[in-house]
Formats: C-alpha cells, sequence, structure tokens
C-alpha cells in the first residue's frame, strides 16, 4: 500500500513531537506527583514567544531556543510562586489539582487576550524535501526529527551520566527515600520544573511549526494526548514517555487510514482510558521493577 | 454487647493461613498462620519491619495477600473487600491516625454505626426521617457515653482534625467501638497517648475484652502487652517466630535475637 | 418594570436557575463526596441533547424542523417526561463512565480520565454530524408549554416559574441527602476513603451513587437550559465550561448549599452579565478572555486565601445546649493532661 510509508513518515513527526512534550510532563511529574494542567498552556505561551521573537526578522531556530528558556523560567516560576506555597501551605493533591487548572485557565486565556483568536504562522523555510529510506520529509519535519532525537539523546546522558540526573530518578521513585539518602530534593525538583518547561517550550514552537496556521486552541486537546503517552509509558520514567509517544504517534496517525481522521485523537484518549484501566503504573513497569532489584 | 457465655470463650474466630505479601520482589510477609479465639486480647508484637502492619493490613483486607487464606467464624473470607469484612464485625484501627478531620468529633463516632437507616441512596428516599433520627439518638447517648470515659466530651463538636496526637488516637479506638466489633485490629494503640492516659485505655480495652469483643493489637511497649494480653503472635522479618505467652516469649532465644537483630 | 427590564430580569432568573442546580449537583460530587468530575459538563450536555431530539420531533423529511439538522431518537414527547428521559440519560450514562473511572483510580488519574472522556465525547459529537448535528449544533428546539402564555414576556414568567420548580426538587433532593446520616458517610468518604471502608462503608457504591445523582442533576440542568434557549453545540459544552463551575463552587463554598448557590450566581452569571455592562474593548474574543483569565485569579486566589469559599461548610452539631456550654470551658478534660505541644490547633 502506497500509503503505509507516508504514514509512518507522519508518525515519527508526531511521536518526536509528542516524546518533547511527554518526557518533558514525565520528568516533571515523576518527581513533583503534582499533575500540572497547565503544562500545555506553557507550550503554548512559549511557542508564542518563539513568534513574536519570529516575527522580529530573527530565525525560528533562535526562537526555539528562546522559548525553551522563556518555557524553563516560567516553569521554575510557577513552581516557586504558586505550587511550592500551596504545598507548603499543606494544600494536598487534590487541592493542587484545583490551582494547576486555575492557572491554565490564566495562562491560556491570558495568551488569547494577547494575541486575539486569529492563525498565526512562522516564517520558516520551506520547498525542500529529502527522501529518507523512500519516505519523504519536507526541510521542518527533518529538523524537528533531529531536534526530538537531541533532545532525548540529552535527557539520557543527564540521566545516567550526571549526579543529578541520577538524584532525580531517586526522587521519582520515591522522593521520601531519596531524601534519607541525602539528595538534595528541593534542588532536584527545580532542575526538574526547568527541565519541564524547557522542553515543553521546544515541544509547542515543533508542534506550531508542524501545523500549516497555528491559534492559542491548537494545543488545547494536546495535554491528554502527552499525559496519555506520560502514563502508557509509566509516571516518572523518561524512557517509558518515548516509548509511549512512539505507540501513540503510530496509533493516532494509522488509525487515520482507517477511521476518520477527526477520531485520530480520540484514539489516543482511548488508548489512555484503556492504560488506565488495565495497566496504570504503565507498559514499561516490569521492566523498571526489575532494573531496581538490579542496581 | 452483651459477654459471651463462658462456653463461647476460646472458640475460633479468625484463622489466617499462610499469608504472603511481597512488595517489589521482596516477601514483607512470607506464610503467616495465625489462629485467634473468640474473647481473647492478643498482641502481635515483633521488631520494626517484621511485617506486623501488613499482616493486620491482610486481615482487614485492605491489602490482598499474594498467597493464603483467612476464615473467620468458619466462613473462607480470604476475597472480601475491608467494608464487607467490617460489616461483618471485623474492625480496625490504623497505625496512623486516620480521622475523619472534617467532621466533628460525634460525627467520626456516628458515621461509625452499623445498619444506621438512612444510609443508602435508597433509605434516603424511602423511609421517613424521623426513623433515621431515632436510631442516630440512640447512638448520640452511647457517642456522649464512650467521650465522657475518655474527658472529651467538650470535644464532642469539635473538627476531629483539631484534636490532639493523642485524643486522635483515642477517637479512633472509640469509634472502632462504635462500629460494635467482634474482633477489633488495632494497630499501636497507644502510640502517641499520654503514659497518664494509657492505663485508662488498658483498661476500657480489658473491658471490651470482658463484654466479649476478641482483640488483636499490635503494640511495641512489651511491658504493656505483658500485663494486658493472653498471648502473644512474635514476628520478625515477615515469619510467625512464637505464639504462647508473653512470659514464655520473654526467654525465648529467636525473640530475643529477632530484637537484637531488628 | 418596563418590559425590557422584565425581560432581562426573567432571562437572568432562569440562567440563574441553570447554574445553581448544576452547581448543587457537581457540589454532591466536589464538595460532599470528593470526586473531582472534570466531565460534569458533558452530562450537562447529555442532557441538553436528549430533551433536544426528543422535542424536534421525529427525523423525517416530513418534520420541518429536522429539514436543515441531522440527529438520531427525534420524537416530540410533551412537556417534562423530555426532562426526566434527560435525567435518566444522565444516569445511564454515568454508570459505565463511574465504573471506569471511580473504581481503582488515583484521584489525579480519576480527573485525567474525566476530562479524557469529556474530550471523547466532544470528539465524538463533532466529528459524525449524523449524530447531533456536529459541530453546527440543534437549533430550533420548541419552546415547552409555548401555548399556555399569552405574551412572550409572560412566558418568560412561566419558564422561571418552572425553573424555580425544578429547583426546589433538587434542592429538596441534595438537602435530604446532605442531612441524612448517608451525607455524613459521603462526607467521611471525601476525609478518608480508607477509613470509611474500615468500618463498613461500601465506599465504590456510594461515590458511584453521588456520581449518579450528580449528573442526574446535571443533565436537568442542561435540559432546562436547552429548552429555555433553543440551540445547543458542541460549544457550549468545551471542557472549561466545568472548570467554570467548579470555580463557582471553590468561591462561594464547597459543601454548603448556600455558599455554592451564591458562587453559581457570582460566577456563570455574575461575571458574564458584568462584563456586559464593559465598554467593549479588545479584538474579538478579548472581554471572554478576560472573562475566564479572571475565573482563573478567583479560583487561586480563593484557594490561597479562603479555601473554604465564602461560606464555609457548615458544622454539624446536634442540639444540646449543655454540650455547646461546656465546649466553651477551656482547659476540660484531656487537653489538661497533654503536654502542651500537643494542644495546637485546638482553637479551630
Amino acid at each position: 500500500m502506497s500509503l503505509i510509508l507516508p504514514t509512518i513518515g507522519f508518525s515519527l513527526i508526531s511521536a518526536s513531537i509528542l516524546a518533547l512534550a511527554a518526557v518533558g510532563f514525565t520528568l516533571q511529574f515523576g518527581v513533583t506527583n503534582i499533575l500540572n494542567l497547565a503544562f500545555a498552556e506553557v507550550m503554548t505561551s512559549s511557542a508564542f514567544v518563539a513568534y513574536w521573537v519570529n516575527s522580529r526578522g530573527i530565525s525560528i531556530w533562535i526562537g526555539m531556543l528562546v522559548a525553551g528558556l522563556f518555557g524553563a523560567i516560567l516553569s521554575l516560576l510557577i513552581n516557586r510562586w504558586l505550587y511550592r506555597p500551596f504545598i507548603r501551605s499543606g494544600t494536598r493533591l487534590f487541592g493542587l489539582i484545583i490551582v494547576s487548572m486555575g492557572l491554565a485557565l490564566i495562562i491560556q486565556n491570558g495568551v488569547l487576550a494577547i494575541t486575539g483568536p486569529g492563525f498565526f504562522t512562522y516564517d520558516q523555510p520551506h520547498g525542500l524535501a529529502f527522501d529518507v529510506a523512500g519516505i519523504r520529509f519536507t526541510y521542518t519535519e527533518l529538523a524537528i526529527l533531529l531536534i526530538a532525537v537531541v533532545a532525548m539523546a540529552a535527557v539520557h546522558l543527564l540521566l545516567t551520566r550526571t549526579r543529578l540526573g541520577k538524584a532525580m530518578r531517586a526522587c521519582s521513585a520515591d522522593s521520601a527515600l531519596a531524601r534519607c539518602s541525602g539528595v538534595p530534593t528541593a534542588r532536584v525538583v527545580d532542575i526538574a520544573w526547568l527541565l519541564s518547561g524547557a522542553l515543553a517550550g521546544i515541544a509547542g514552537v515543533t508542534l506550531f511549526m508542524n501545523t500549516t496556521a497555528f491559534s492559542v486552541t491548537t494545543s488545547g486537546d494536546f495535554l491528554v494526548v502527552i499525559i496519555a503517552a506520560a502514563i502508557l509509558g509509566g509516571v516518572g520514567d523518561a524512557y517509558g514517555a518515548m516509548l509511549g509517544a512512539l505507540i501513540i504517534g503510530f496509533a493516532t496517525e494509522f488509525s487515520a487510514l482507517f477511521l476518520n481522521s477527526a477520531y485520530k485523537t480520540a484514539i489516543a484518549f482511548v488508548i489512555l482510558v484503556v492504560v488506565l484501566l488495565i495497566r496504570p503504573q504503565g507498559v514499561r513497569a516490569a521492566f523498571a521493577a526489575a532494573r531496581e532489584v538490579q542496581t | 454487647m452483651s459477654a459471651l457465655p463462658a462456653e463461647a470463650v476460646g472458640r475460633p474466630i479468625l484463622s489466617a493461613r499462610s499469608l504472603s505479601h511481597s512488595f517489589q520482589a521482596v516477601r514483607v510477609v512470607d506464610g503467616v498462620s495465625i489462629d485467634i479465639d473468640e474473647g481473647r486480647l492478643y498482641g502481635l508484637i515483633g521488631p520494626n519491619g517484621a511485617g506486623k502492619s501488613t499482616v493486620m493490613n491482610i486481615l482487614a483486607g485492605a491489602q490482598k495477600p499474594i498467597g493464603g487464606t483467612t476464615h473467620y467464624g468458619g466462613v473462607d473470607i480470604t476475597r472480601w473487600p475491608a467494608y464487607r469484612r467490617a460489616r461483618h464485625g471485623v474492625i480496625r484501627t490504623f497505625q496512623l491516625s486516620n480521622e475523619f478531620a472534617r467532621l466533628t468529633v460525634l460525627e467520626n463516632l456516628l458515621v461509625a454505626v452499623p445498619n444506621q437507616p438512612g444510609d443508602t441512596f435508597r433509605e434516603v428516599f424511602t423511609t421517613p426521617r424521623r426513623r433515621w433520627n431515632r436510631r442516630q439518638g440512640e447512638s448520640l447517648d452511647r457517642a456522649r457515653a464512650l467521650l465522657a470515659r475518655f474527658n472529651m466530651e467538650a470535644k464532642a463538636d469539635d473538627y476531629a482534625g483539631d484534636l490532639s496526637g493523642g485524643q486522635k488516637r483515642i477517637l479512633e479506638i472509640l469509634r472502632a467501638v462504635m462500629a460494635q466489633p467482634r474482633l477489633l485490629l488495632l494497630d499501636e494503640p497507644l502510640a502517641g497517648i499520654h503514659p497518664r492516659i494509657i492505663e485508662s485505655v488498658c483498661d476500657y480495652l480489658r473491658e471490651l475484652r470482658r463484654e466479649g469483643v476478641t482483640i488483636l493489637m499490635i503494640e511495641h511497649e512489651l511491658e504493656v502487652v505483658e500485663t494486658l494480653c493472653d498471648a502473644v503472635v512474635v514476628m520478625a522479618s515477615g515469619i510467625v517466630i512464637f505464639r504462647g505467652s508473653m512470659t514464655e516469649a520473654r526467654q525465648r532465644r529467636e525473640v530475643i535475637d529477632a530484637y537484637v537483630a531488628g | 418594570m418596563s418590559n425590557a427590564t422584565q425581560f432581562y430580569v426573567t432571562t437572568l432568573l432562569i440562567y440563574g436557575a441553570v447554574s445553581i442546580i448544576a452547581c448543587w449537583g457537581l457540589d454532591l460530587q466536589f464538595g460532599d463526596t470528593g470526586i473531582l468530575n472534570f466531565a460534569f459538563i458533558m452530562f450537562q450536555a447529555a442532557g441538553a441533547y436528549t430533551a433536544a431530539v426528543l422535542t424536534l420531533g421525529p427525523s423525517t423529511q416530513s418534520n420541518p424542523l429536522s429539514n436543515y439538522q441531522h440527529y438520531v431518537f427525534g420524537a416530540s414527547v410533551p412537556y417534562p417526561v423530555s426532562v426526566f428521559a434527560a435525567a435518566l440519560v444522565g444516569a445511564l450514562l454515568s454508570y459505565p463512565i463511574g465504573v471506569v473511572a471511580l473504581r481503582r483510580l488515583r484521584s489525579d488519574y480519576q480527573a485525567v480520565a474525566m476530562l479524557v472522556v469529556s474530550l471523547i465525547a466532544t470528539t465524538v459529537v463533532i466529528s459524525d454530524t449524523g449524530l447531533l448535528d456536529g459541530e453546527r449544533g440543534l437549533f430550533l428546539i420548541p419552546k415547552p408549554l409555548r401555548d399556555s402564555a399569552d405574551t412572550l414576556l409572560g412566558y418568560q414568567w412561566l419558564y422561571v416559574g418552572i425553573s424555580c420548580v425544578f429547583l426546589a426538587v433538587v434542592l429538596w433532593v441534595i438537602a435530604r441527602i446532605s442531612r441524612a446520616p448517608l451525607g455524613r458517610s459521603l462526607r467521611a468518604i471525601r476525609e478518608s476513603e480508607s477509613a470509611a471502608a474500615a468500618l463498613g462503608k461500601n465506599v465504590l457504591s456510594l461515590r458511584m451513587g453521588a456520581f449518579v445523582v450528580g449528573n442526574m442533576i446535571a443533565a436537568i440542568s442542561g435540559a432546562l437550559l436547552v429548552q429555555y434557549i433553543g440551540s445547543w453545540s458542541p460549544n457550549g459544552w468545551l471542557y472549561p465550561e466545568t472548570f467554570v463551575y467548579l470555580g463557582a463552587i471553590i468561591i462561594g463554598g464547597a459543601a454548603n448549599k448556600l455558599g455554592v448557590l451564591i458562587g453559581a450566581l457570582l460566577l456563570p452569571v455574575g461575571i458574564s452579565e458584568g462584563v456586559r455592562y464593559l465598554p467593549s474593548f479588545g479584538g474579538p474574543g478579548f472581554v471572554d478572555a478576560v472573562q475566564f483569565m479572571l475565573i482563573g485569579v478567583l479560583i487561586i486566589a480563593f484557594m490561597w486565601f479562603r479555601p473554604r469559599g465564602l461560606v464555609p461548610e457548615r458544622r454539624r452539631t446536634f442540639g444540646n445546649p449543655r454540650w455547646s456550654f461546656r465546649r466553651r470551658t477551656p482547659g476540660a478534660g484531656v487537653a489538661t493532661a497533654m503536654p502542651s505541644a500537643d494542644e495546637q490547633g485546638l482553637a479551630g
């Protein structure tokens, strides 16, 4: 079937964007245990910062860097100024979800108030196309793919080669235990927010680059797809999130071959519900448990 | 609650056979068997990490064992959920105070009353309020009498979350009593209670036993266990290492070793 | 009052009644039982669609109302039956979703699952245009009992009356639940599921009951609204609308019927009416955006400064003057025997 190869291409692009966001989401959720409903709004606002930079005639790649930086700082401040005070004053899981819901409303509509409901496009390179293994990619798509691979490799190196990354994994596995073992939790939490914000910013820009025209609501339902990938991979497990992103990327794009393409995201939702029901600990939980016993 | 007839005391009420539980590939409970006879007061002791609380959770139905069976009054209740066990008289307290913080002390006690009319969605709309209130009035009298016994009547209308740590522990015991237990599972009921009050709690537990309530309690203070309990079950590293009297337990090599090692 | 004012006031009263009904339903779940139902708006929509298709008439060529829109299960049932049917659909829809979401998920995952359900529902209704006319939505939905009033204004007042009847019925239901021993059990579950289960409460079934009843009330509010405004489309029930209702409850005071009533009037109705009087400024959608921002700010501000809301949950005492007198006596009883460090927090 001639549709298979292009669909693989689309799937890889979707998975790349999703992986960037899902890894960011899962690192933060795993370390802090806060279900941050405002994550997609960090993506959106960062992507619009990139648009602002881009509209000044500066390359979108610089814009992406700025967006990453903006996302990182925004996330850090959100934690410092909002979540941390609430946690200190004794707000529980339930209350924090409400707070993040309020924050999501503020950021999303704040951006909407500034930009208006119109549609925007980045000034990005067009036209060029490459054939890779029989799949045709545009220049942008190839760049997104590359950015995702580089970012994932960086996350991998951070988690395995640095003390900080190891501390982060320890916090994710059991924060009380990590604290007992002398891991500086507050710093790890800060880094988790920074990293997750940076990835959110980059993911936001790539998401918007990959759509013909974007608006404030473009990433609206994306949060649930991100959560689906993160939970599918097991909360806190960066590699699981990558795997989850791949699975959901392929599942959604290939479902479009058989179903009305409007149901594409619905497929991700259904996967999430099924995972929550039968395996809320994620697909890789068995590996994770085995790994812990070994080390 | 009326006292058991003399011949009933000593009849087996609960028997657990080879209960097992593991946490991340570690066997925290490994083939534990416990027999409990009606009308007696048992201590479940052992060093930290012996698996006592896990056993209690399994007996209460809060955790599912990966192996083993539990019989209660001759019925296999292994697969019964916690609420069903509670309805048949297996009532437990928690190691960490688990009060209903934004309910008043009296409400905490009233929640526990079994078979209270108007406590299901159907009964709310099919039974008259008079019926709920009549029953509730009786329960209120009982609840207030219990509070008075521990000098807590002044706290009756306070939020349970505002009580001191020791008062929360007492509330937890009283709440369990309001649930009309036949088998009471107490997880460190005396932890955090002021030494001066401990004696009156112990007296109360003895009184409950006289009234026919069977009690299994986890307790660290061995002196208390010795004076209070009819028999002890000693656990270490997920297995039962001794069953018998406390005096005897003190002389057993393996028990001493377990405490020293633990 | 001039006719125009009367018209405006009656419209506000109807919107207010719908909003209060919905918030009371959500509060039964959120305030009393501790269920974070992010799919609440979907149940309101389910009620609205049910009432709509059951009054639009059969979806055949001969029915002029169905010529320009596509929908299933068209019928013309007499009034209040459409509302009862809506409540029934709300209940039926609650069961599968409740079984999936309430069963064994952590509370944050429950919230996510509900959010997902809401999104799936929106996607399905928008994508499958033959089902409920897709994105365009249903319109020209007949007003019930229209012939009973001679003038449009008379009808407005009639519908205010109808709304008040439903308001009263819903209040009776939730007040009865709240005052019954059942209400105490639900609040116990909110405080600690494990402790409630240890006392013999069937947590799943009680939470399920609150979920179903709350969603039935949501469906009734939807039916009441749709038969008044005459149209209904997916844009009216996007998931952030649930946040608005939740915000109303948090601001008013969760688990307090009066507080929720005030919140329901302040937030969904008050704010959207309030901004109407502002001079129009900014681009298209600006005012809406500011409105939602304001709701977000209010939610966070209340969570910080007044987490129990404007009218906090009532402390339930059992009338006995002797006890309330004794309660004022400080230092009586066990407390004096406690180390003083243990005393903190007693003042609350």
